[in-house]
């Protein structure tokens, strides 16, 4: 089902304040995919990921009735993700439970002993220098050591493909801030990688 | 400067190369979500709600529309067959 119309949407919005419950069903198989892989994303664990997306689905079901319609109901979706993703996260935090994360462990230690020589800034294009799953694997675990502040902006507007106001509704700030902690995410994840193919050179 | 006054007009810059290079990273295995995810929400919303909600195994699943009709004329046919194999024959 998509909800292409206004008027298909604001029907669907209904039948969900009703509890209806195989409309629900139908907006868990509409965003199921989305919100997991957004989750997974923030937060780089799989276990972690699995229970918090559902949970996502379990506020949901409990909230639409507040839901005004002020926003894309996507939107609204995505600010809840987004907001227990920050909760669990402080939560994790506070348990030191930082295992080794799936992005982190994406990193292959020994496969990037030709990259001497290297920084971002250096060369063009560092992906012909490394190969491209080597680079990617920095850059993952480049995102996974960033900020959740910076790294949820980051994934909403350059994966997500997002609005830098549909980010500041979901986020909960004003545009400008959004802007702001983009450009310093991008900044943050440039040094990052120069750090990583430095680190190679020694 | 406060972040919403440095980039209260002009957006900044998109960098390409890095925003493609992001979504390659991300994007490479990219998880599914598990095969049982909704009924998992199901499972959870029933527990919370004390059974108020998908108390009963139908709506638990995701049973298409055609399910039921399917179901529905099959009944029709065996009631159907059965009227014509207990009739007594004039």
């Amino acid at each position: 089902m998509k909800l292409e119309d206004e008027g298909t949407e604001a029907r669907f919005i209904e039948r969900l304040r009703a509890h209806d419950e195989r409309a629900f069903n139908e907006l868990v198989r509409m965003y199921e995919r989305r919100v997991f892989v957004l989750v997974h994303r923030m937060l780089g664990r799989r276990d972690e990921a699995e229970d918090l997306s559902q949970e996502v689905f379990v506020q949901v079901f409990k909230a639409i009735g507040q839901f005004r319609g002020e926003s894309k109901l996507s939107t609204w979706i995505f600010r809840i993700a987004v907001n227990l993703c920050k909760n669990r996260t402080l939560y994790l935090s506070r348990r030191r439970t930082r295992g080794e994360s799936e992005l982190e462990s994406l990193a292959d230690r020994d496969a990037m002993d030709g990259a001497k020589g290297a920084t971002v800034a250096a060369i063009e294009r560092p992906d012909e220098l490394v190969s491209g799953k080597q680079l990617e694997a920095i850059v993952a675990r480049a995102i996974a050591a960033m900020e959740p502040d910076f790294r949820e902006v980051l994934v909403l507007r350059d994966v997500e493909d997002l609005s830098y106001e549909e980010i500041a509704d979901i986020v909960g700030v004003k545009e400008g801030t959004v802007k702001s902690r983009i450009h310093r995410a991008r900044a943050q994840l440039k040094e990052a990688i120069e750090r990583a193919l430095g680190e190679r050179v020694a | 400067m406060k972040d919403d006054e440095r980039f209260s007009s002009p957006p900044p810059d998109e960098d390409p190369e890095l925003r493609a290079l992001l979504r390659r990273a991300l994007a490479k295995d990219e998880p599914e979500p598990p095969r049982d995810f909704l009924q998992g929400v199901q499972q959870r919303i029933h527990r919370r709600s004390r059974g108020k909600f998908y108390r009963d195994g139908w709506s638990r699943t995701t049973a298409p529309a055609s399910l039921y009709v399917v179901t529905s004329l099959v009944m029709l046919v065996m009631v159907f067959v059965l009227y014509l194999v207990l009739t007594p024959a004039r």
